[in-house]
């Protein structure tokens, strides 16, 4: 069914986006190392697809969350790194609130606290 | 070059990616990590929001191709379209320029024509004495500006050249009135209306004829026999009073009475531009008190029901709308229609094809295509084929607008002027094109996208209700085909009942040649008795005669005074036409003498007693039938007696009633025109007259040259028009309700294949299945007919103005192109109905 799966996919996207701001919090770095932090931090529980990421990063550009340019790795390659804008650090704050009321929300329904008067 | 640049750098930071896995995990897994990198780059572009365009080209590819599969469809639907909009596109220039468009002046659309009624002759006056067009200009409170002008052709000599213009006589406040300004001197003003010898000129007239040099101001130049001196050039673009004329001259008022010889007859057209918020009722109520009394007080002497009335002068003083627009609209609504049905036909056979295409539909939905898509791509096709169609009949609208203006006009290029295709009339043919796009596009594609995409891929799609769907539009077609059929039935039958019209004389092989003789009376006698003399004794000429040729432009009438008779009420006088004649002009006519004699070279216009013929007419109303011998006194008070009763002649047109006429002998003058009845071969005759004329005198020149037959074929030109437009697009009309009958039915016979096989294998002979095709036809046609009659009739009312002879509901007409529709819907259905007679029921069976 046509709607259901877009919502899921925005989900995704959404979550994606997040993680990829919270990781640039911590300073600009270019695609490769982004997908490996997530990985790494989540010990591996949260595989970055790479097919979602780059269009995700170029999206989040467009918007004008990240900015990028292209820097030296090393003598032989170049590579393309992304930074945090203020827009972008506004978005995760926003990004962050609405999160915690979401997993709160399924907090409480997943593992409700016992009602004393019951 | 900049996208080319981002694409660039999506490669390299995709590769870049790549090497540090590879660096961490072999070759393989880089790849393997980072999936399929067309895709990615795919997503990455829909990201930056390029999809849509990148999509549009790849979806326009598709359409094409889609197209050129079907070349026998895509060029019936291009060719119709460009038909259909071209022809829009063309009449729709005709009418802006002909309805819609006003002089380019303030207010243009508050600007009234002053006119009155005269019932005594019969007809309305256009025009009015100067002193009465000053004085009311002073009174009424009703108008913020009233011109008067008058045009006038005139000799402009300068620097030994010789050359007619259209000019305009003006009232002082003319270029104030309608907000023209100099390019170049200065224009007319009050000061010179009585005697100023200034004259304007045109900016055509100032380029093509004085090279656009600026010391043409203050040149002099002769007007006819008067000296003048320019004072300025009007601004581009003005060309005088009248929308659809143009004037490159003005001149002041007083050239009026000059040309006229002194005769202070009224000439002064009065154009008046009413104040805001007066409404034209109230100004006509007061110009009827008002006009009346300073009639009165200038001398003028009118009857007391000959009330003022106020006629539309958005166009100025001369327009075409009165002759045209009703025509030019009636075109409109036909190539309207023309186009419906083109619509309808590419609606029925993209609906046949929408369900034959089900499957690849349903295929597309299946593997993820949204709806949305779907419709779009039907949509994207249809708005493809209306483009090609739409450009093709803005080539064709080029054409069509030359044709369309030479059918209407044979002489003026004051119509062309206002038609010509620009940019509102591109801007009409574009949008018309998207509307057709649109409105054959939307239900396909609508259809397409309600396909189930199980059902359509198991190929289980029942065609019931879509072949309905299609051929609802068939019927539509069939219908509004009808409607055309029969308007093209009421003109054509109006063009012949005209061409029928008893005209009281002959016009077959007959020549009217209009002779100017530019120097005194005269000589002017003596040149055209010579004249006469000469071409009666020509090879191949039968009799000639001058006089006033019946049905030319220029008439006069004149009051009579009958002894006995009773005026009609509300008449202040008794009136007929008169004109001059010279012996042998019934004759060459063909118009026979019913009593009494022909004029000999005794009968003169200064005896007495003038000697006159009357018509059957004018001794039916004045003297209950027998005239010869009876005197009266006309005009002035001259004497007359009536020596010959001649037969009721088409006047002044062909639709007119009968009125009286009477014809003194000739008398002589400096214009007359020529009739001459021949023998054979026109243009020979023509060019020997011509040659005659010359040679008896080279100064004298031939203004109109023209067989009758031609000359009423002039007068009919709207009519022709009419009859052969609707013929041929009432043709078109058919044609392609016929292809589309064709495509719906063949559609219907190739789905049912395997129930005609069933039916044949247990049976049915094949005349059976030929009545089953056929029947379905007949419905669809019956359904057409029955709807189309209706609206025939009602197209039909709405034409009612433009027939002769017969009546907006004529049966018969309606009888007659239900049968030719029939007949071609029965030529449509054979094909199909003799295909399905021809399945062979084991391969029909097989086949499944």
């Amino acid at each position: 069914m046509p709607n259901e799966s877009k919502d899921r996919v925005e989900l995704l996207q959404g979550t994606l986006d997040m993680l990829i701001l919270r990781t640039l919090l911590m300073g600009p770095a270019h695609g490769h190392h982004i997908a490996k932090h997530i990985q790494r931090t989540t010990d591996d529980v949260l595989q970055v697809e790479h097919g979602s990421l780059y269009p995700a990063l170029h999206r989040l550009e467009r918007k004008g969350w990240l900015a990028s340019k292209w820097e030296a790795k090393d003598a032989r390659r170049e590579l393309k790194y992304y930074q945090l804008t203020a827009a972008g650090r506004k978005q995760l704050a926003a990004e962050e609130s609405k999160w915690k009321k979401l997993a709160n929300a399924i907090a409480r329904v997943m593992w409700p606290v016992p009602d004393p008067e019951a | 070059m900049w996208r080319r640049r981002r694409e660039q750098d999506l490669e390299r930071e995709l590769r870049a990616h790549i090497d540090l896995e590879s660096e961490e995990g072999g070759d393989a897994a880089a790849r393997r990590a980072l999936g399929n990198v067309g895709l990615i780059k795919e997503d990455v572009r829909r990201a930056w929001g390029w999809s849509s365009l990148g999509d549009f080209a790849r979806h326009l590819r598709q359409s094409i191709r889609s197209l050129a599969r079907r070349p026998a469809f895509a060029s019936v639907a291009v060719l119709s379209l460009a038909a259909g909009i071209g022809a829009n596109t063309a009449v729709f220039s005709l009418a802006r320029g002909i309805v819609f468009k006003t002089l380019p002046a303030p207010g243009a659309d508050r600007m009234l024509l002053i006119r009155q009624h005269n019932l005594s002759f019969h007809l309305d006056n256009c025009c009015f004495g100067y002193a009465f067009f000053q004085e009311l200009r002073k009174t009424d409170p009703d108008f913020d500006g009233m011109l008067a002008v008058k045009p006038q052709e005139i000799e402009l000599s300068e620097s030994g050249e010789n050359e007619k213009v259209n000019a305009e006589i003006v009232s002082g406040n003319y270029f104030r009135v309608l907000d023209v300004r100099p390019v170049l001197g200065r224009l007319l003003d009050e000061s010179e209306e009585a005697s100023g010898r200034v004259c304007v000129i045109s900016y055509d007239l100032w380029q093509e004829r004085f090279g656009g040099r600026s010391d043409v101001i203050g040149q002099q130049v002769m007007l006819g026999t008067e000296a003048f001196q320019i004072a300025g050039v009007t601004q581009r673009g003005f060309h005088g009073a009248a929308l659809h004329s143009h004037a490159d001259l003005q001149m002041p008022a007083w050239m009026a009475d000059k040309l006229m010889g002194g005769r202070g007859s009224g000439w002064a057209m009065i154009l008046a531009r009413l104040k805001p918020g007066v409404r034209p009722e109230q100004a006509e109520a007061r110009l009827n008190a008002l006009g009346k009394e300073v009639q009165r007080s200038t001398g003028t002497r009118m009857g007391e029901k000959d009330d003022f009335f106020l006629l539309d002068g958005s166009q100025g003083i001369g327009s075409k709308k009165e002759q045209y627009g009703k025509p030019v609209l009636m075109l409109f609504l036909l190539v309207a229609v023309v186009l419906l049905v083109a619509c309808c036909n590419l609606a029925a056979l993209l609906l046949v094809r929408s369900v034959e295409r089900s499957r690849e539909a349903g295929m597309r939905l299946a593997i993820g295509a949204s709806r949305g898509a779907l419709v779009r791509q039907f949509l994207l096709e249809s708005l493809l084929l209306a483009a090609v169609g739409g450009a093709a009949g803005w080539a064709l609208a080029r054409a069509m607008n030359r044709i369309l203006l030479s059918l209407l006009d044979t002489a003026s290029a004051g119509l062309a002027q206002e038609a010509q295709l620009d940019g509102n009339v591109f801007a009409f043919c574009a949008g018309l094109t998207l509307m057709a796009g649109l409105l054959f596009g939307a239900l396909p594609a609508w259809r397409a996208s309600r396909v189930d995409p199980l059902t359509a891929i198991r190929g289980a799609a029942t065609g019931g209700a879509r072949s309905i769907l299609a051929s609802a539009l068939i019927a539509a077609q069939i219908s509004l085909s009808l409607a055309l059929l029969f308007g093209a039935g009421l003109f054509t039958q109006t063009l012949r009942h005209l061409h029928a019209i008893d005209l009281g004389f002959d016009p077959e092989n007959l020549l009217s040649v209009q002779v100017e003789h530019h120097n005194n009376p005269q000589t002017a006698s003596a040149f055209y008795q010579e004249l006469l003399q000469r071409v009666r004794s020509m090879d191949g000429v039968r009799a000639a005669s001058l006089g006033r040729t019946p049905l030319a432009p220029n008439f006069g009438a004149v009051t009579v005074h009958i002894p006995g008779y009773a005026l009609p009420a509300g008449h202040a006088y008794a009136t007929a036409n008169i004109t001059a004649v010279s012996d042998g002009y019934f004759r060459t006519l063909g118009a026979p003498l019913l009593a009494g004699r022909d004029f000999n070279s005794d009968d003169r216009d200064d005896s007495p007693e003038v000697p006159v013929i009357v018509n059957r007419e004018f001794a039916r109303e004045f003297f209950g039938g027998d005239a010869v011998g009876h005197t009266f006194t006309y005009g002035a008070g001259v004497k007359a007696r009536v020596i010959g009763v001649t037969e009721t002649t088409k006047y002044r047109s062909l639709r007119e009633d009968p009125s009286p006429a009477m014809y003194r002998p000739m008398a002589p003058h400096y214009s007359s025109t020529l009739q001459v009845r021949i023998a054979g071969d026109s243009a020979a005759a023509i060019e020997r007259v011509r040659s005659l004329v010359r040679s008896i005198d080279s100064s004298a020149s031939l203004d109109t040259v023209a067989t009758m037959e031609m000359q009423i074929d002039e007068g009919l030109a709207r009519e022709r028009m009419l009859a052969f437009l609707s013929t041929l697009l009432g043709g078109i009309s058919v044609a392609l309700a016929a292809i589309g009958l064709y495509g719906v039915l063949a559609f219907s016979v190739s789905r049912r294949t395997r129930e005609i096989g069933i039916r044949m294998a247990v049976g049915a002979d094949r005349a059976g299945i030929v009545g089953m095709v056929l029947r379905e036809s007949v419905w669809i046609v019956a359904a057409g007919v029955a709807a189309g009659i209706p609206l025939a009739f009602g197209c039909g009312r709405f034409a009612s103005a433009l027939l002769y002879g017969l009546n907006a509901q004529d049966a018969r007409t309606a009888v007659v192109a239900t049968l030719l529709l029939a007949a071609a819907a029965l030529i449509a259905s054979l094909l199909p109905a003799w295909r399905a007679a021809r399945v062979d029921p084991m391969t029909a069976l097989r086949s499944e």
